[in-house]
């Protein structure tokens, strides 16, 4: 893609706007989209240490059988706000951020299409993350139904779940608008001659996760408000003494979860994509095929939720349709492995860190899949349900999925947003460290579950106590190699060799025709694609 | 989307369900897609795409109806 710059306009916008608010100021009132970006992205990390030490909290309790540290209660508290935080405080404003900061550059916009929203966007976030901690100091302590908020459970407990209840309202208020300020921007800010088939992966992957996003949040503000007036407005919907029944949550919660998956995993696909291109100097293989698969993943990923509830009780026949669905969702998202793998051959690959985490998120990704195929299967699921299989396989999808992609991500852009180069040789001890204590973490517990333990308990039988004291220390070596990362990007804030605007010779884009740091009004005249 | 105004001519019934079909699957054909992105419009691929859900859906029902019928169980 080539791009025609008008003069160097863009270089000297500071001086046409005067200086913004300075101090804290600057960050309340911003409707610039790289400071939004930034916010998005420290307070996502902020969460991620916060959801991190939950994790690590889980773990020591399970270091060893019997109750150490934690009580039942306590620690069911931990499992609930551990998933609520990562999905819904880490993995998503994370990759909001990204997409604030990268989709105006990439497509030759100013700015998003509405900044006032995309502030209230954000600054949506830290009330509803306030409400999730401070809810463990309440009576009754925090909600501890598990991530999905499953009633009867939600329905029973204490103002803690009322909380966790008003923060997810808000943060998928949050996420609406942001998806709905991407949608604009998207589709009517594009640079002349950037016509929808030209976008940058990472740019199609977020216009479809944010109509996903549109789709699917409110109704899971429906499933915790209908919770909501279970609870204090006299109404029977999950409660069987009145009528109602429970498994109805599990079906509206899965119709928001399972696209839920897909929204957290779909714009990795896009940073996955460019960086795997820029890393291995070839176009996208099957670009087109890329974004077709895209589309119909999302679109499928609407008709399978049922496969997270095959032990609640299900006519066989409806096991069988939710099994054959979501085996067939398996072929499109194959065939994205299969594109990233044509990409690199006989490409001039080179294995930076953005690279390092890219190809750590393929392989890890396709293990969580292949274990994904496996719990797909409706009797092999009747025995895993509820199992540390299930545990192991959704965290090679998210960590290894989401988390790996939004590193990749990060050292990808990171020359762009700072004008500085990140250490190479640490991100490269980062990447080694995540991939050795990730897999010693996680790949344990798929014996775990096989041999059958539960998840969300915090105490096991004896039988279970190496392959957990092995996962607990693995656990402790991962969160203790996120110190690196953070070391790594503030050290690149503050100084380092001064990167070029286009840090990685193989690298396509608009981002990359404007100077590193980018300036802080970029593209105001539009660049010209051809 | 102005850029895709100038259409030569609108792209057939056909064309649209071969395209959405190749999409499920994930894989398509370069010369395929330089000639559909020329005609075939974004509404064009939203409604087929939505059609092509339902169909995915509805064949799956029939698939799992046939195979119930021929084990004597009820669905």
């Amino acid at each position: 893609m080539e791009a025609t710059v008008p003069g160097h306009a863009d270089t000297h916008a500071h001086g046409h706007h005067g200086h913004p608010p300075s101090g804290l100021m600057r960050w309340v009132t911003t409707t610039n989209h790289k400071d939004i970006g930034t916010m998005y992205l420290w307070f996502s990390f902020a969460m991620f240490l916060v959801g991190g030490m939950m994790a690590l909290t889980i773990r020591s309790e399970l270091f060893q059988p019997g109750l150490q540290i934690l009580e039942p209660e306590r620690f069911n508290q931990m499992t609930t706000l551990h998933g609520l935080i990562m999905v819904f405080g880490a993995i998503m404003p994370a990759f909001v951020g990204f997409a604030n900061w990268m989709i105006p550059m990439q497509i030759g916009a100013a700015d998003m299409a509405f900044g006032r929203m995309n502030n209230w966007s954000f600054w949506l976030l830290p009330p509803a993350a306030t409400l999730l901690v401070t809810s463990l100091f309440v009576p009754g302590g925090a909600a501890a139904a598990g991530w999905t908020l499953y009633a009867p459970l939600s329905v029973q407990q204490g103002m803690g779940m009322d909380m966790t209840i008003f923060a997810v309202h808000i943060l998928g208020m949050s996420s609406i608008m942001g998806s709905i300020n991407i949608i604009t921007t998207i589709l009517n800010l594009r640079a002349p001659g950037m016509n929808l088939m030209k976008m940058p992966l990472f740019v199609w992957t977020w216009l479809i996760t944010a109509f996903l996003i549109i789709a699917v949040m409110p109704v899971l503000a429906g499933a915790v408000t209908m919770i909501l007036t279970d609870r204090h407005f006299g109404t029977s919907f999950f409660n069987a003494a009145g009528g109602g029944d429970p498994v109805l949550f599990q079906h509206v919660f899965w119709f928001f979860g399972h696209p839920e998956v897909y929204i957290v995993v779909i714009p990795g696909f896009g940073v996955v994509s460019q960086v795997v291109s820029a890393f291995s100097r070839k176009p996208l293989f099957g670009y087109a095929s890329m974004v077709y698969a895209t589309a119909s993943i999302a679109v499928l990923s609407f008709f399978v939720w049922a496969h997270h509830m095959y032990t609640v009780g299900m006519p066989v026949g409806g096991q069988l349709y939710f099994m054959y669905a979501t085996m067939l969702i398996a072929i499109p998202t194959g065939v994205k492995v299969f594109n990233w793998i044509a990409t690199m051959w006989r490409g001039s690959l080179s294995f930076e860190t953005p690279m390092l985490f890219s190809l750590g998120f393929i392989f890890l990704f396709t293990m969580g899949g292949f274990s994904g195929l496996v719990l797909a299967m409706a009797p092999v699921d009747v025995q895993m349900q509820d199992t540390y299989y299930v545990v192991a396989h959704f965290h090679y999808t998210m960590v290894a999925g989401a988390l790996f992609s939004a590193f990749s991500a990060t050292y990808y852009w990171l020359p762009k947003w700072t004008g500085h180069m990140y250490n190479e040789k640490l991100g490269k001890v980062h990447f080694w460290l995540s991939l050795i204590f990730f897999n010693m973490t996680f790949f344990v517990q798929h014996f775990l579950g096989l041999a059958g333990m539960p998840r969300r308990i915090p105490d096991y039988a004896l039988q279970f106590t190496e392959f957990n004291q092995i996962s607990t220390i693995g656990a402790f070596g991962f969160g203790l190699s996120q110190l690196l990362f953070l070391y790594n990007i503030i050290t690149c804030i503050k100084g380092g060799p001064k990167a070029p605007a286009k840090p990685w010779d193989g690298a396509e884009g608009l981002e990359w025709d404007l100077p590193s740091p980018a300036p802080y009004h970029s593209w105001e005249t539009q660049p010209t694609v051809k | 989307m102005k850029e895709q105004a100038p259409v030569a001519k609108q792209a057939s019934f056909l064309a649209v369900v071969t395209t959405i079909f190749w999409a499920f699957f994930g894989v398509r054909k370069r010369s395929d897609h330089e000639s559909s992105t020329v005609n075939i419009t974004p509404v064009q691929v939203v409604v087929g795409g939505l059609i092509g859900g339902a169909l995915f859906v509805f064949i799956l029902i029939f698939v799992v109806r046939i195979i119930i019928a021929n084990h004597g169980t009820t669905i």
